[in-house]
């Protein structure tokens, strides 16, 4: 009777902290560690590539699926394609899970929160920038086409409209930005809010950081140049 | 006779002194005596006994002035409209000095009795007391109020309207020259008849004159505006405009109360100058364009009166300044550009300053017209993508004149044109580039001994620090001090050689130059091995200076060195100055006529490109021989014994002076970097002691601390990322608008 409860209550959206403490407590260490054991490096203490990827088939996921970016986020992993032991057996517990079955069905309902809800979004937005730097090699700034992964990764939710056009204007300018800052990361959240759709709004004496003055810059340019192609265009229909 | 109060028979002493009182208002004959008696007699019936009489004596002596003015008004009445004014004007001039009179013959009435139940003067002033209707006046007010009553009030639509008609007659020029007394004394009636009041006493004559006057002058003057409209162009305009202004003012002076001037002048100028702003406006282009002095010396006073009208006129002025100043400052090309840039545009300059003074009185918005062009000329990019190029243009007209051989000028002359040069530099956005032009071109100068005169080097230094700061010259005076300090340091050196007797075998000379104050790039520096002939100067210098200075570290710049060489091997000797990897290159030939290049080169540790350089001077000056058209490793060179040069002592030159196209990029970049730095120097500090400051405010902060060039916002934004990026400086968390310094 104990275990449908907990079957029943495990299935249910979560209802904030309690629910997920509750459960918590009866997560075994043990099950959770073998769990990790289970994906685990043959010769370092940690899940790496080769552990991820049998994890994600596991749980029928491709590896660059957003809810693996969730779990990452969950397990509150410090770097890409590696789980420390640490971070796996202490984010198991406070999801309240200790089999690959029930991380499977707890996923989807995270994913629904974090649409939802726009601080729970914040905060995997700003995990995801720390999660996509190279601690090996002790980078501070995304390169241009890991930022350009990780953004559209994140936003598979809560997609802002002018999401296409800053890629496209990133992926023009590869050459020019040695890379994507944290504050430049965390400030563009703020930035598509604050402009939605339409970058008239956009007002470049307030704090933003100089790239977006030059996105809107060139986002501008390459509407000009529309509108007097279609000038030249009409043109041509009235000979 | 007895100051004691009597008792005074109240009917006969009035008679008698009512008598006399008539006299005194019509001015007849009054004998002193009789003076005396009746001033007597109002002394005594102010202090009669039993009671004293003044309050009977104040009651009829109203009523005596009373009967007396309106007789006066019948009189005046009488006299016809004709001749209304002038009979008024002298009935007027007659009683206002009587009455003037009869307030002396008063005196103890007014002091002692009058004066005692008055208000004072506070009470009036800064009261809301106003006297009552039965409040008795002194004499002499009394028979001005009276005169108000009994003259004024019931000629008044009559007397202004003939006064208006009058002024007009003098506007039209029909008036006659003994009328214009009358208008004048007439409208200072008003004003007379009140001057015993405490406040508001120009009320009636502002009432009953002023106002009307102003109208119908506004009216007048809209007519004949529209008349000349009509008839004229915007100068005939304006010149009929200023003589109308001019002749308006003066009849203003001459018949109303000065009062007035201001307002008169105003309501002319709202109808002939601001009801017709456009109108003139529509000229001021053309005027400004063509520069018409007389027609602009005529707009100014017109447009400077009317509110908001003078702005147009500046704002064309500056427009014409700069496109003059661009005019003259663009196509010039080549040798002389420096020269002609700066030169053209000191004088126009000089030409609109000297405009501006003629004709518009050196007004402070013409000035900083002129200012706003003249720095819009100076730092105007004819591409955007290029550096202004004004601050080397100007650093090297400074060149051209500091340097020796700088063509014939006078010494005063020189510094006539270098102190010009400040306006030039004043203007300037990008003084840091100047800075960084100026101290290369005067590192030049100084080691190569090119200066016409350190005197003349100082005072422009001086010069530049009055304009811009300690700071901002603080390298160029170190480089200063560095040569005279140098100076000494050889003077020390030679003493120390002859101490020690020791013997170098050469002249040798030296400037300890600091690292941080020069812009001498270590680019230059390449390996090279010391001939033999100088290493015992160079030893024993830096034996002498470390023991001076112990833990300096001297570095031996030989690419900035030169020295003087003597050929003896050929018909005749020549004394040579040349670079010192010249003289390294000849001395190896004091023992051989013919050297391999590869060889030499070996010697001399020389890198390849500077090699070349001095072995091509070398044989570009026929001092050697080579045998083969290029220099390479393989070529021979053989020194040239059948050199001749008509003069004994010379000079080889090498392309190396000259500044090249890298070094002017390189110095941009550097330009762009020490800002840079500066910037976020100057946001760390600004945010150390604010703590939490503001986007705009740190941007407007960071502005005006930076003098010495105008920093872009977006350079400034870079700057701030980079520090967040540091961590110097964070967002505050709750506002993405703010930042906070992180300790």
């Amino acid at each position: 009777r104990d275990r449908s409860v907990r079957t029943f209550y495990a299935r249910m959206p979560s209802v904030g902290k309690t629910a997920e403490t509750r459960i918590g407590k009866t997560v075994s260490d043990a099950k959770v560690n073998s769990l990790f054991d289970s994906y685990k490096d043959p010769h370092e203490d940690l899940i790496l590539t080769e552990g991820i990827e049998r994890l994600c088939a596991d749980l029928s996921l491709s590896p660059d699926d957003f809810k693996v970016l969730i779990l990452a986020w969950k397990l509150d992993a410090g770097q890409m394609c590696r789980f420390t032991r640490d971070e796996f057996v202490g984010g198991c517990r406070s999801l309240g899970v200790e089999s690959v079955r029930a991380i499977k069905e707890k996923l989807p309902e995270i994913a629904t929160q974090v649409a939802s809800n726009p601080d729970v979004f914040k905060d995997l937005y700003r995990f995801t920038f720390r999660f996509g730097l190279d601690n090996t090699v002790g980078q501070r700034i995304l390169p241009i086409e890991t930022a350009v992964i990780l953004w559209r990764l994140v936003f598979t939710v809560r997609e802002p409209p002018i999401l296409e056009r800053w890629l496209r204007f990133l992926d023009k300018h590869r050459d020019v930005f040695r890379g994507v800052p944290r504050d430049t990361w965390n400030m563009f959240l703020n930035f598509s809010e604050a402009v939605g759709d339409d970058l008239s709004v956009y007002d470049d004496t307030e704090a933003w950081p100089s790239v977006f003055d030059d996105f809107v810059e060139f986002d501008n340019d390459q509407a000009n140049q529309n509108i007097s192609n279609k000038d030249k265009d009409s043109d041509c229909i009235v000979r | 006779m007895s100051l004691k109060p009597k008792r005074v028979d109240f009917q006969e002493t009035w008679l008698e002194l009512k008598e006399t009182v008539n006299a005194v208002i019509t001015l007849g004959n009054v004998p002193r005596s009789t003076w005396n008696d009746r001033f007597t007699d109002v002394y005594s019936l102010c202090v009669a006994y039993p009671e004293p009489l003044a309050d009977k004596l104040y009651l009829e002596t109203r009523k005596f002035l009373d009967f007396h003015v309106k007789a006066l008004l019948e009189k005046v009445k009488s006299s016809g409209d004709n001749n209304l004014l002038r009979t008024y004007y002298y009935a007027w001039t007659e009683y206002s000095q009587g009455i003037n009179y009869l307030h002396r013959l008063y005196s103890y009435l007014n002091q002692q009795h009058i004066k005692k139940q008055k208000l004072s003067e506070a009470e009036i002033i800064y009261g809301n007391i106003t006297p009552g209707d039965d409040e008795q006046m002194e004499i002499g007010e009394l028979g001005l109020e009276i005169w108000k009553v009994d003259m004024i009030e019931p000629l008044e639509s009559k007397l202004v309207k003939l006064l208006l008609e009058g002024i007009h007659q003098d506007r039209i020029g029909e008036s006659q020259s003994s009328s214009s007394e009358i208008i004048k004394g007439v409208i200072h009636s008003f004003v007379g008849v009140q001057e015993y009041r405490k406040k508001d006493k120009l009320q009636l004559y502002k009432q009953i004159f002023e106002a009307p006057f102003l109208e119908t002058t506004g009216e007048y003057y809209r007519r004949e505006a529209s008349k000349y409209l009509q008839e004229c162009n915007v100068s005939q305009y304006m010149e009929k405009v200023t003589l109308r202004l001019n002749e308006e003012s003066l009849r203003c002076h001459h018949f109303l109360h000065c009062s007035s001037y201001n307002a008169v002048r105003a309501k002319c100028e709202e109808e002939m100058v601001a009801g017709h702003l456009q109108f003139l406006h529509s000229e001021c282009e053309a005027m400004v364009t063509e520069e018409r002095k007389n027609d602009l010396k005529n707009m100014y006073p017109l447009l400077h009166a009317v509110h908001g009208g003078l702005s147009f006129l500046v704002n064309h002025v500056m427009l014409h300044i700069r496109q003059q100043g661009l005019n003259a400052v663009t196509d010039h090309y080549g040798e002389n550009m420096h020269i002609q840039f700066v030169e053209s545009m000191l004088s126009v300059h000089k030409k609109y300053k000297q405009l501006i003074q003629d004709v518009f009185q050196s007004d402070q918005a013409f000035m900083s017209a002129l200012d706003k062009a003249c720095s819009y000329v100076i730092n105007h990019r004819p591409n955007s993508k290029m550096p202004c190029r004004s601050p080397e243009l100007l650093a090297k007209y400074c060149d051209s004149l500091l340097k020796k051989s700088s063509k014939g000028l006078s010494e005063s002359e020189i510094d006539d044109k270098l102190s010009n040069s400040i306006t030039i530099f004043k203007y300037i956005d990008d003084k840091d580039v100047f800075q960084k032009f100026y101290s290369r071109m005067l590192a030049r100068r100084l080691i190569h001994q090119q200066s016409q005169s350190m005197d003349a080097e100082e005072a422009m230094i001086n010069r530049l620090k009055q304009a811009c700061g300690y700071e901002f010259t603080n390298k160029l005076h170190r480089m200063f001090t560095d040569i005279s300090v140098s100076n000494d340091l050889n003077n020390k050196f030679s003493t120390f050689l002859k101490h020690d007797n020791i013997d170098l075998g050469i002249n040798f000379s030296i400037y300890v130059l600091q690292a941080g104050a020069w812009p001498l790039g270590q680019a230059n520096i390449t390996s090279f091995t010391l001939p033999q002939e100088l290493v015992k100067s160079v030893q024993m210098f830096e034996n002498f200076y470390h023991n001076h200075f112990s833990g300096r570290k001297l570095t031996w710049l030989h690419h900035l060195c030169q020295g003087e060489l003597k050929l003896c091997y050929l018909k005749k000797p020549y004394i040579v100055t040349m670079q010192v990897f010249q003289m390294a290159i000849l001395l190896l030939f004091e023992t051989t006529n013919s050297l391999v290049c590869s060889e030499l080169q070996s010697t001399l540790q020389l890198n390849s490109d500077q090699f070349n350089k001095y072995i091509t001077s070398l044989v570009d000056c026929k001092l050697l021989l080579s045998s083969s058209e290029s220099i390479t490793a393989d070529t021979t060179l053989t020194l040239n014994m059948e050199y001749s040069n008509k003069r004994t002592r010379l000079r080889i030159t090498t392309a190396m002076q000259k500044e090249s196209p890298q070094e002017l990029e390189q110095t941009v970049t550097a330009v762009d970097e020490d800002r840079k730095l500066y910037l976020q120097a100057a946001i760390v500090r600004i945010m150390k002691s604010r703590k939490i400051l503001r986007h705009n405010a740190l941007i407007q902060e960071v502005l005006s601390q930076s003098k010495a060039f105008a920093p872009a916002i977006s350079m400034i934004k870079k700057c701030i990322e980079a520090l967040i990026d540091k961590q110097y400086i964070e967002r505050t968390p709750n506002s993405s608008d703010e930042y906070s310094y992180v300790a």
